[in-house]
Order: structure tokens, then C-alpha cells, then sequence
């Protein structure tokens, strides 16, 4: 098990840059997660700590080890870095049986045969697998073939694990249970875990810690919670959960409250921001509201435009002033459109305004 | 229900031309070298079996086979791969050099050699005797130019296979061998090698058929290196005329065609491709570092000699006034055999007339029925319809000999023998199933959900054939016409059997002009089939390009 250190890393094709400039630290055995919607770079990172992309500048460290360092002319290859890889589309080789497959990267190393065996047989029971050993991925449905991959990167007992969008092709309910399986997995073999994804929900469900990206820089690291509540800029609010983003009028920061005056003078508590900047952003998330049909300690007046029944919530498209504003409550009340009410803000954040 | 009982209809008549225009000719070649006078004799194949040569012409279309096989492997592989998986310079440029050979009519491809290596005429030996040699120092007609000539062209097939198999393997298929600590040797070897293999077994197979079927590149170089093979002895038994033998030599070309062919497809269907689709990634490109630019100019140290010049020398000689002229000599060069292969020579303006005819009306029969034939495979749940799919795709797998022969066998009692009309029928059933496949691709491409939204919308089946299908099948008529049109344009094999004497096609005539030794006119045409091919490739491409089709 090792650290993996990204330093400074720059990732050019041709004049398109992927990766700007990052810097981040993955533990001893944690499970850090990439997010970002497509094309911020969050893959091309993975494959410069694979060794499938030559980076056009910066270091990178698998624990002491120092990978890929252009400027110093390292560049060590892919098969030497002790890696395993899966791949979104699994790539599990079809003209090999899930035995072959697995059992590839001990061949290449050169096990004695019975330690191969058995090694193999231990890590298809982990992936439960158990059986299928003679079969071809023709004969395997996509989960399977998931696991195949999954076997085949852990098999050699690498130091690192990375996995690209792994699920993104699995259907909902499968992802859902390989997620956990996946984690479960990562606990008891206590491997390095970098995981790409672009869906929040898989990486608030797995990871320690997630770095968010967006136009190949990092915009946060932080664990589930902290990306969540404590979101380090607007781009992070936006992008994981539904967030509001209140009009003010006027801000005063003090040095743990934000008081926030909206166009109405009506004025709202806050947290204030993780880091300082330019221009501010008030967040709210639409679940942090309660509704209350009489006012009642600090809260905003707004009457209700439209209700959608979700089942289990409701949700509400509120005008407050002249803005509207989106609250989520529990479906036991619902309350009629061009019902007035008043909205009791529960937990709201400064954070600086990113263009 | 109504218009079930129409596709019924069509499907029945659609059924009738096929079984008139193929399954009736082959079953007649099968029935004639086995029957005489009503009772199976088995003639034919006595005659073959007492035949003293044919042991020697079978083995020489073997070796002949297995010899340029070979070479076509050895060059088409490789260069399909510095093509696709490595970062070699110029790529466009040996990509379009690569398959140039394949445009052009093989008898052009051996006519252009002859202008370059003839012991004569050819430009080599002519720059020989310039610088003060004596006789000559390279001469095509032996079995090794035949080879050279051979390889030149059937090496696309293998280069074709391999390039797609290439770039259609998953790039991450290799990352995962990397990842597992495999170097790009051992990648190569356990990972691209096997996948891509099939691919290369069948494009050799393919490679190995066309070798045994052709006829113009023997018939004009190996005749005069007096190496004989099947097709070529079937050409000279049917001028003697000896039927029976020509039936039964026809027959063995079928048996060793036939197996092959199987195999070829048994192969393919094996490949265990298990395609999901990833986003696409580029695919891995290995670096040929600082060798890169040394690569580039030895492969056009290799293709412009052998691709290039053979086409440029082929059409200088046609401007020389006289072929045994001085070449140095500016003032033996002119126009005058254009005008005289143009305007002038019966014979050549006949072929002409007759080719451009034969060829409009086999690519407009062949692209307008084959959309039909498509159309009732795809869009149709005919139970026969399979049948029209299978019968139409066995002519063009066949070599063009046999089913010419055939045809001889099918319609002699018939008016129909020995004209035009017969030559038509010929095209348009040997070249049916380029028509099939491209507009069975732009159907393919038609969602049903597209006539089931239309038809929601309001429109009956017709209206929507006229509105959502013919619209969408426009592009492979249209792809499907051209990629007849111009083979048949410069027909020769087909046409060499069943084209009456008078009324020779344009690939006949350049055959005989050659074989009577009348090189001027023999050059002359041939440039202009090479214009009207590079023209009509560059329509092809262009029109492919704008419709987003595929053309093969």
C-alpha cells in the first residue's frame, strides 16, 4: 500500500489543455474520488498516474517513488508502476477465459503455476466469481465482466487501484450494489483507491475524500460531508446537490456568522465562507428550508407558484421578492400554489463566486 | 392487409430474377459437365481426369496462389499497422498510395508493368539500351513478374482486413495487458496479435481466391512467360471451342474457391469480439521516434516505383507515335492515337459505346433492384427472404470465369447467346450484391422507430416508404450504382467470354489490341480508363463523404 502525490501537473493535447495545474494527495490506503461532468480532466489525471499519458509537466510520487517527472525525464512505463487499472468499458480480453484473464498479470511475473492457482481462486471468491473460471466474457453478462476486470486488477496485489467510470455502464440497480461491494472490497483489502466518476451520488456513497474538478483544475478536496455543506466555491455548490443561489442586496461577514440583507431588507443568518473572495454567493439548499404558514422567529416571506409531488418529497418553486426559490420538504403536508408562507432557512453558506 | 400480399408479389418476382440470372446458370454449369445426351456421363470429368496437363496447370495456380499469398501478407500487414498504430508522418498520403492498386482494372495494372519491364518496350530496358546496353535487363513476362505484378494488387485485401481489425480493437483492451506489467512486445504478442488474427486469415483467404480467379494478369503477362493457370486454359478451350473441358476445369476453380470462401466466413464469425461501447478513446500509437521520417521515405522509397510510375509510364506511352520509337525524342510524342482510339478505330469506338451502355444499364438495374432485394430482407418478414439475400451475394464470390461460363451453359440455345444483352444479364447478376449490401447498410441504419413515428403521424406504409425510407435509402442507391458502374465500366473476364466478337467492351478491346501487338492503341485506351477510374474515385469518396457511408 503507498501514497499517491500529484504535484503540479499539466496535461496538454495539442493546444487543448486537460489538466491545469493540480496538486493533490492521496493517503495510505484511502479512497479518493475524481468528480467533474465530463471533459474537466478527471480521466486524463488517472491515466497520468497510470503511465498511459505522458504528463507535458509536473511530478508524480506513487509513495517515494517518483513516476513521471518530464522536466527530469522520467517516465516510467505502465507495466513497471505496479498499478491496477479498470477500465469503463472493462476491457476484459475476449479471446481468453475469466481464468486467463485473471490470471494474467501472475503470468507475466512469472508465479509458479500452483501459486497462481490458488491465487487466483482466492480473488474470484472476493469478487465472487467463484465457478466461472472456464467460461469466455462472451458468456458473461456485463456485471460479471465487471468483476472479471475488477479480479484481474487486484489479482497482482497492487499498491494502487484506479478505476475509471467502472459502473457507468452497468443498469441502476446493479450500480447501486457494486458500489457498496466495491467499497467493501477496498476495506478489507486496504488498497489506494482512486476512483473517477461523474456521478455524486457514487462518489458521496464510496469515497473518503473527493477532489471536485471542472476545466482540468481541482476546485475542492474534501470528505463527502465537507464538499456537501462547506462547498469551497459556486461551481462546487452547483455541482453536487440542488442548491439555490440567493440575490442579495448587501453582505456583512463577522468571524463565524454572515449576515446577509436580500433586495426585500429582509436579512438571513449564514455561515460565513471557507475562503475568502471577490464576490459572494449565498447558498441554500432546497431541503435546509422549512415552510411555515405563519411567520415565526427569523424567516422570509413568498408565496407559493407551483408544487410538484415527488413521492417522497415535495417539491416547491417559491416566489420570495421577486426571486424564485426551490424547497424541498417531506410529502406528509402539502400546501396549496398561491398559499403565502414563510421560509425558515435552516442552514445557509457564504462562498466565493467562481466565473 | 393489403400490402402484404404486394410484398409477396414483389418478393415472388425478385425471386424469379435470381433464379433466371443465377441459380439457373450454375445449376446448368454443374449439369452439363456431368450429363450428355440425358444420361450422367460424367464426360467432362473423364476427359479432365485423362488430362495430362491439368496436374501441372492446378499446381501452378496453387504455387501461383500460395507464392503471392504469402507476399501479400508479408506486405500488407505490416504496413497496416504502421498505418494505424504508430505515429508515422504523412499517414493520409500512404493510406490513399496503399490501396490505389485496387481502382484499377488488374489487365491495367498488368499493361502499366509491361510498359515499365517489357524485354522491349519497357522503360527500363529502353534507358538500358540508352546508356549503350545490349538487348535487355529486366523482363516481366517471367513467373517471378507475374508474382511481383500479383502481389502489387492482391495485397490490398490483406492490408484492408488488418487496417479495419486494427482500428476497431479496443485501445483499453492493450492498456489492461500494460497495466497488468506486460511490455508493448508482450502486449503484441498476447493481446493485438490474437485479436487481430482472424482478420489477417481472412483477408489472406480472400487475397488467395482472387489469385485463383483472375484472368486479365496471367492472360497478359503469364501467357508470354508461358506459365499457364486454370482461368487462362479455360479462355483458350473455349476458342477452340472444347465446352466439356472448360466446364469441368471451370468446375475444379469452383472446388477450390468454394472451401475457401466458407473458411473465410467460418473465420470471421469466429472472432469473439465482445463489443461494449466505451467512449472512444484514441486508439494506443507507438512512437517510431526519430525514425519516423526514415520510415516515411523508405515506404515511398517503395510505393511510388511500384504504385506510381508503373500508371505514369503507361500513360506516357500512349502519347509515343510509334512504340519502338526513340522515347528521348520529344518529337515522337502526340495525340494522334487518342484521336484514333476516340474517332477513328472502329473497333475501340464500338468497345467504347458498348461499355459506357453495359455499364449504365448494370449499375442503374443493379442499384434500383438491389434496393429492392434490401428492402424486402430488412423491412419485410417474408419468410423466403433470406433466400433472395444468400442467391444474390454467390456470383460475386465466385471467380468471374466460372460464372461467365455459366452463363454460356444457361443461355446457348438462346437468342440471347453471343450479344450484348446476355453481357448485361452477366453484370448485373455478378455485381447484384454490392447493390444488396449498400442499401442493406442505409437501411440497417433506419430505426423502425422512425417509420412506426411517421406512421403514428398519420401516414399510410406508402407514405412513409416515400417519406422517411427512400430518403434515407437515397445515399446506397447512389453508392451502390457508382460501385458498379465503375468495375464494369473496364469489365474484361466476364466479358472476354461472352461479348460477341464484333461487339467488344472497352476491357476486350484492350485485350485484343494487346495481343495483336497494337501498343499505341492499346496504351491510348488504357489512359483513359485510367481518368474515367481516378474521376469516378474521387466522385466515390466525395459522394460517400457527403452521405457519411461507408462504401465496402
Amino acid at each position: 500500500m503507498t501514497s499517491v502525490r500529484i504535484v503540479k501537473l499539466v496535461k496538454k493535447f495539442g493546444n487543448v489543455i486537460a489538466v491545469n495545474n493540480i496538486d493533490l494527495e492521496v493517503r495510505d490506503g484511502e479512497f479518493m474520488t475524481l468528480l467533474g461532468p465530463s471533459g474537466c480532466g478527471k480521466t486524463t489525471t488517472l491515466r497520468c498516474v497510470a503511465g498511459l499519458e505522458v504528463p507535458t509537466s509536473g511530478e508524480i510520487y506513487l509513495g517515494d517513488r517518483l513516476v513521471s517527472a518530464p522536466a527530469k525525464g522520467i517516465h516510467i512505463p505502465p507495466e513497471k508502476r505496479n498499478i491496477g487499472m479498470v477500465f469503463q468499458n472493462y476491457a476484459v480480453w475476449p479471446h481468453m477465459t475469466v481464468f486467463d484473464n485473471v490470471a494474467y498479470p501472475l503470468k507475466i511475473r512469472k508465479l509458479p503455476k500452483e501459486e497462481i492457482k490458488s491465487r487466483v481462486r482466492r480473488v474470484l471468491e472476493l469478487v465472487k466469481l467463484e465457478g466461472l473460471e472456464n467460461r469466455y466474457p462472451f458468456q458473461l453478462s456485463g456485471g460479471q465482466q465487471q468483476r472479471v476486470a475488477l479480479a484481474r486488477a487486484l489479482v497482482m496485489e497492487p499498491e494502487v487501484l484506479l478505476l475509471d467510470e467502472p459502473l457507468s455502464n452497468l443498469d441502476a440497480k446493479l450500480r447501486e450494489e457494486m458500489r457498496f461491494e466495491i467499497k467493501e472490497i477496498q476495506r478489507r483489502v486496504g488498497i489506494t483507491v482512486i476512483y473517477v466518476t461523474h456521478d455524486q451520488a457514487e462518489a458521496m456513497a464510496m469515497s473518503d475524500r473527493i477532489a471536485v474538478m471542472n476545466a482540468g483544475k481541482i476546485q475542492q478536496v474534501g470528505t463527502p460531508y465537507e464538499i456537501y455543506r462547506r462547498p469551497a466555491n459556486s461551481f462546487v455548490a452547483g455541482f453536487i446537490g440542488l442548491a439555490n443561489f440567493i440575490r442579495f442586496k448587501s453582505l456583512r461577514l463577522s468571524k463565524d456568522k454572515a449576515y446577509v440583507t436580500l433586495p426585500t431588507g429582509e436579512v438571513i443568518t449564514c455561515a460565513p465562507p471557507v475562503k475568502e473572495g471577490n464576490e459572494y454567493v449565498v447558498v441554500v439548499r432546497p431541503s435546509d428550508i422549512e415552510l411555515l404558514t405563519k411567520p415565526e422567529g427569523e424567516c422570509i416571506r413568498g408565496v407559493i407558484k407551483k408544487v410538484t409531488f415527488l413521492g417522497n418529497v415535495v417539491d416547491y418553486r417559491i416566489d420570495v421578492g421577486g426571486q424564485e426559490v426551490r424547497v424541498e420538504t417531506s410529502s406528509y403536508e402539502v400546501l396549496n400554489p398561491g398559499s403565502e408562507v414563510w421560509l425558515r432557512i435552516k442552514y445557509c453558506i457564504v462562498i466565493p463566486l467562481v466565473s | 392487409m393489403f400490402y402484404l400480399r404486394i410484398e409477396h408479389v414483389v418478393w415472388a418476382l425478385a425471386l424469379a430474377v435470381l433464379i433466371v440470372t443465377i441459380a439457373y446458370p450454375l445449376a446448368m454449369l454443374i449439369y452439363c459437365s456431368v450429363v450428355t445426351g440425358g444420361v450422367p456421363t460424367f464426360t467432362a470429368f473423364k476427359k479432365m481426369l485423362h488430362d495430362r496437363e491439368l496436374p501441372i496447370y492446378v499446381a501452378n495456380t496453387l504455387e501461383l496462389a500460395v507464392i503471392v499469398t504469402i507476399l501479400s501478407i508479408l506486405i500488407g500487414v505490416p504496413l497496416a499497422w504502421l498505418v494505424v498504430r504508430t505515429d508515422l508522418p504523412g499517414k493520409k498520403i500512404i493510406r490513399t498510395l496503399a490501396v490505389l492498386p485496387f481502382v484499377f482494372p488488374p489487365y491495367i495494372e498488368a499493361i502499366a508493368w509491361i510498359s515499365i519491364a517489357d524485354p522491349a518496350i519497357g522503360i527500363i530496358n529502353r534507358i538500358y539500351r540508352a546508356l549503350g546496353g545490349h538487348g535487355y535487363i529486366v523482363n516481366i513476362y517471367t513467373f517471378w513478374g507475374l508474382v511481383l505484378v500479383m502481389s502489387l494488387r492482391f495485397y490490398v485485401y490483406v492490408y484492408l482486413t488488418t487496417v479495419s481489425a486494427l482500428e476497431q480493437i479496443d485501445p483499453s483492451l492493450e492498456e489492461a495487458a500494460r497495466m497488468s506489467g506486460a511490455p508493448m512486445l508482450r502486449v503484441a504478442k498476447d493481446v493485438t496479435i490474437p485479436l487481430v488474427m482472424p482478420s489477417i486469415v481472412a483477408g489472406a483467404l480472400l487475397a488467395f481466391v482472387a489469385v485463383c480467379g483472375n484472368f486479365g494478369i496471367p492472360a497478359l503477362i503469364g501467357d508470354r512467360a508461358h506459365y499457364y493457370v486454370l482461368t487462362t486454359r479455360i479462355y483458350s478451350m473455349l476458342s477452340i471451342p472444347d465446352l466439356d473441358r472448360a466446364a469441368a476445369y471451370s468446375i475444379l476453380l469452383l472446388i477450390i474457391s468454394i472451401p475457401l470462401m466458407l473458411l473465410q466466413r467460418m473465420v470471421l464469425g469466429k472472432r469473439r469480439y465482445v463489443t461494449i461501447t466505451g467512449r472512444a478513446t484514441r486508439p494506443s500509437v507507438m512512437s517510431l521516434g526519430k525514425a519516423r521520417y526514415g520510415v516515411f521515405a523508405t515506404l515511398l522509397a517503395f510505393m511510388i516505383p511500384t504504385i506510381i510510375i508503373p500508371i505514369v509510364t503507361l500513360v506516357i506511352t500512349a502519347f509515343m507515335s510509334s512504340i519502338a520509337g526513340n522515347m528521348f525524342d520529344i518529337r515522337n510524342y502526340t495525340l494522334r492515337n487518342f484521336y484514333e482510339v476516340l474517332f477513328v478505330n472502329n473497333d475501340t469506338r464500338t468497345a467504347i459505346m458498348d461499355s459506357v451502355t453495359l455499364a449504365l444499364s448494370a449499375a442503374t438495374s443493379v442499384a434500383l433492384f438491389g434496393a429492392l432485394v434490401a428492402y424486402i430482407v430488412v423491412k419485410t418478414g417474408i419468410k423466403g427472404r433470406l433466400v433472395l439475400d444468400w442467391l444474390s451475394s454467390v456470383p460475386f464470390v465466385l471467380p468471374g470465369m466460372v460464372f461467365a461460363i455459366s452463363m454460356i451453359f444457361a443461355f446457348i440455345r438462346t437468342p440471347l447467346y453471343n450479344t450484348l444483352t446476355l453481357v448485361f444479364i452477366a453484370y448485373f447478376a455478378r455485381y447484384l450484391s454490392y447493390g444488396v449490401r449498400t442499401s442493406t447498410g442505409a437501411l440497417l441504419q433506419i430505426d423502425p422507430t422512425l417509420e412506426e413515428a411517421a406512421r403514428v403521424s398519420g401516414a399510410n406504409w406508402l407514405r412513409v416508404l416515400k417519406d422517411v425510407v427512400l430518403p434515407l435509402l437515397k445515399a446506397g442507391i447512389v453508392a451502390g450504382w457508382i460501385l458498379v458502374f465503375m468495375p464494369t465500366l473496364s469489365e474484361l473476364t466476364v466479358s472476354v467470354i461472352l461479348a460477341p466478337t464484333l461487339q467488344p467492351t472497352i476491357g476486350v478491346a484492350i485485350y485484343n489490341l494487346m495481343e495483336e501487338g497494337q501498343y499505341e492503341w492499346t496504351y491510348a485506351l488504357s489512359s483513359i480508363v485510367v481518368v474515367i477510374v481516378l474521376v469516378g474515385q474521387v466522385l466515390i469518396n466525395l459522394i460517400t463523404k457527403r452521405f457519411g457511408i461507408k462504401a465496402m
